[in-house]
């Protein structure tokens, strides 16, 4: 098929957007729409929201970065850009697969005639818009490096800007071209999910890792009360360059450097991109339905097995899963890494007496990893509306539900009991602490997943488009950092005054006695509490 | 006039279509017939440039598809076998998107909207979100997206499909009068009733292969004794079901 013609319409380009923006984040659409806001009045709400996090950034990252003289300190201005560069990258990949690839609405606008260069101008505007904000502390940094290297402010501004803009564009370049370019090899067709999945997945653990990495490779910030640079990291230095010694050679290298590389990846976009990218879906498109392999004969499968079978076909979902990595994975990750990378988190000495501070580690390590996007918080809305056409059959709800809630539970246990061994090793625990740390997450795991199942049986929303839909219902984000925050601040206190109170030896037998008993208590009333106000009441 | 010449469609080994060439004439209403997989669809989406054909022409207007493909569109007014998109917008921004792709001015938005809008009896859900809709609601909100811009071409794939009756009457009312002004509707529907009723002109396809395309009172004079269903049904390869719902249709009138 040839290129449409690359005529793009200013009026039609903004609906684009405006559409697009309106499928970016649609929990934060739905809400605006909860007040009755037209498009045009969420569009707005949403741009402000952008310009309101931005300014935000650049308010707290600027005050920070005002205390550092960054031309004399060039290995604190390339780590700074190493950390934003990576979170821009991470922003972008996944905002670029959810406008291009999660909306799936690609197709739809075949029909109509609207160019092509309008559709995929207004989708990589709404991909700008999302990301700029994140990366916005960069601007921050260029303008007060420009400051500091003796610009007038205005001067420094324009400077500041210019390089950010282009730097800006080359990251979403080098983004573009990486989620495209996979996107359209056969690989990736033949196996689009998993690939989905690990796309996003690796993005985040390269995130963490990445920060993380550069924290490791940092010096002791001060010696004495002299500020000591941290170690330069080469590839960024040019920016360094750009902004210090504007004329030196290896800044006008620099500059034609990244204006080089955006110019490739322009004409990488326009002749690679973007023509196979139309071709791909309409090729994949109306495609007959693929023949599934068959692990055994269909009828040898009883109803557990046909309905866990079903379940496991409900998560199939890449961002689903994404989430759930991260999600389980991510704070003990931090963790672990952080700890393995200092070397010091050598529990062997700790001996029976910890048997309850374990215990309840893994209770509240298990709460930590438990979330909105957990799959037993999402498990009875994954089935959309098959779920109303299983009510019509002849199986008991409970039966149903009840099976539903125990597949769920079991991989949240599966995925929990991993990373309780993986920290037992790490730690140097024993084996009766480590059963001990199993026991806790055992327990916290079953005892949350009764929350977050209910949770979702009270919130369920068959009709979603977008799994993130389900993440944010009743609470969304801002409520699950509360918890979250609540669960590591809160949950971290109790055990450091545990584990206290066994270090001293006060009161230890009393207060294991005491643990115990508030233990099986709240064990007991959250079981009946759930028991009566949901498990009894289903048909 | 559309006209489209030895169009062929490959899925991997599969030929989805074949070879396939028929002209559909202004001020006609031509209905596309035949099983599922048939290749109805595969033709209706290369009609409208949402699938590609693996070879062949199409022309609309004498315009061709491969070289002309936004002035085509320009021209056509599709409506597709499911309604489920763009399920995060409410149904006045979507018709917001179909105008802006058409670039209609708000005057003529607006007439030709109200005009729909009353005649859809879709007053009151216009700031509803399609996803809450229900599917006979989503269609007439893709139809009237589709009419909204007046198209010279309607191509409509299984247009009555979850229409309420009153909104499967007005359908077709305007389907007749679109035609009766010179203009082309183009159809696909497994009801043959609906062929019956509506079409000048039909197309049979089985397996991706063109079996019929002429009149429809031609195609019941081939056998005057017979129901389009039962000429439909051997046409399509099934006389031994033919018979038999004639059989059955016996034992029930015994």
């Amino acid at each position: 098929m040839r290129l449409q013609v690359m005529t793009m319409n200013k009026g039609q380009l903004w609906t684009l957007i405006r559409v697009n923006m309106l499928y970016v984040n649609p929990q934060a659409t739905q809400k605006q729409r909860q007040k009755d806001k037209d498009s045009n009045q969420i569009v707005k709400s949403l741009l402000m929201n952008y310009v309101l996090t931005g300014v935000l950034f650049i308010v707290i990252y600027g005050g920070m970065m005002l205390a550092i003289d960054f031309p004399k300190y060039p290995g604190f201005f390339t780590s700074y850009v190493t950390i934003f560069t990576i979170m821009a990258l991470a922003q972008s990949v996944t905002t670029i697969n959810n406008v291009f690839y999660e909306s799936k609405d690609l197709k739809d606008y075949l029909p109509l005639p609207f160019s092509q260069s309008t559709v995929f101008t207004a989708k990589f505007t709404a991909v700008a818009i999302t990301v700029l904000p994140f990366i916005l502390p960069l601007l921050a940094l260029f303008v007060v490096t420009a400051i500091r290297s003796g610009y007038n402010i205005i001067l420094a501004v324009i400077i500041g800007l210019i390089l950010f803009l282009l730097f800006f564009v080359l990251i979403f370049l080098v983004c573009s071209l990486f989620v495209f370019g996979l996107t359209q090899t056969k690989t990736f067709n033949r196996h689009r999910k998993m690939f989905t999945f690990l796309m996003i997945g690796i993005t985040m653990i390269a995130m963490v890792v990445g920060i993380m990495y550069v924290n490791s490779r940092q010096n002791a910030i001060y010696s004495g009360k002299q500020l000591v640079d941290q170690t330069v990291i080469g590839v960024f230095l040019p920016l360094h360059q750009i902004l210090v010694h504007p004329l030196s050679y290896s800044a006008i290298g620099g500059v034609i450097g990244i204006l080089a590389l955006i110019v490739l990846g322009f004409f990488l976009i326009k002749t690679q991109i973007i023509p196979r990218m139309y071709r791909t879906e309409l090729n994949t498109m109306a495609a007959p339905a693929k023949k599934h392999r068959q692990a055994g004969p269909h009828a040898s499968r009883n109803f557990t097995q046909q309905l866990l079978h079903y379940n496991m076909g409900l998560l199939k979902n890449a961002t689903l899963m994404g989430q759930v990595l991260v999600a389980t994975l991510l704070m003990p990750g931090i963790f672990l890494f952080s700890f393995a990378i200092n070397g010091n988190l050598n529990l062997s000495q700790l001996g029976p007496k910890y048997l309850g501070v374990l215990f309840l580690t893994g209770i509240v390590l298990s709460q930590m990893t438990l979330n909105q996007s957990a799959i037993v918080a999402n498990i009875i809305s994954l089935d959309g509306d098959n779920y109303n056409f299983i009510k019509s059959l002849p199986i008991s709800q409970r039966t149903y539900l009840g099976l539903k809630f125990k597949f769920a539970t079991a991989l949240q246990e599966a995925l929990l009991l991993v990373v309780g061994v993986v920290i037992g090793f790490v730690a140097h625990l024993n084996w009766a602490l480590i059963l001990a740390l199993l026991a806790g997450l055992t327990l916290g795991n079953y005892l949350g997943s009764l929350f977050y199942f209910y949770r979702d049986y009270r919130n369920l929303v068959l009709n979603w488009t977008n799994i993130s839909q389900l993440f944010n219902r009743s609470g969304g984000n801002f409520a699950v950092m509360f918890l979250l925050a609540g669960e590591v601040f809160g949950g971290g206190i109790i055990i450091a005054l545990y584990a206290i109170a066994m270090t001293f030896n006060f009161a230890v037998l009393a207060i294991n006695v005491i643990f115990v008993i508030l233990l099986v208590a709240v064990t007991f009333f959250l079981i009946h509490h759930y028991q009566w106000t949901f498990w009894a009441k289903l048909k | 006039m559309i006209e489209i010449e030895h169009l062929k469609k490959v899925y991997g080994e599969k030929a989805a279509l074949k070879d396939l060439s028929l002209t559909i004439k202004s001020g006609e209403i031509f209905g596309f017939l035949g099983h599922n997989g048939a290749g109805k669809s595969t033709t209706i989406k290369s009609l409208v440039s949402i699938i590609e054909p693996t070879a062949g022409t199409i022309k609309v207007d004498g315009l061709d598809l491969e070289t002309d493909r936004l002035a085509i569109k320009e021209k056509i007014g599709y409506v597709p076998d499911s309604p489920d998109m763009f399920l995060q917008l409410t149904a006045n921004e979507y018709w917001d998107l179909i105008a802006s792709a058409y670039q209609l001015t708000p005057e003529r938005k607006a007439k030709r909207l109200g005009e729909l809008v009353g005649l859809f009896d879709m007053q009151g859900v216009v700031d509803n979100t399609l996803d809450g809709f229900s599917h006979g609601m989503r269609q007439k909100t893709i139809i009237i997206g589709a009419l909204l811009p007046d198209p010279d071409v309607w191509i409509l794939d299984e247009p009555l499909q979850g229409l309420d009756p009153q909104a499967a009457y007005d359908l077709k009312a305007l389907m007749k009068a679109h035609a009766k002004k010179g203009k082309t509707v183009v159809f696909s529907t497994h009801v043959l009733d609906s062929a019956q009723q509506l079409c000048d002109e039909l197309a049979i396809l089985r397996q991706g292969e063109l079996i019929y395309n002429g009149s429809l009172d031609d195609l019941l004079a081939t056998e005057p004794n017979e129901s389009l269903e039962t000429i439909y049904l051997k046409m399509a390869g099934r006389q031994a079901d033919a018979q038999q719902i004639n059989a059955i249709a016996g034992d029930d009138d015994e």
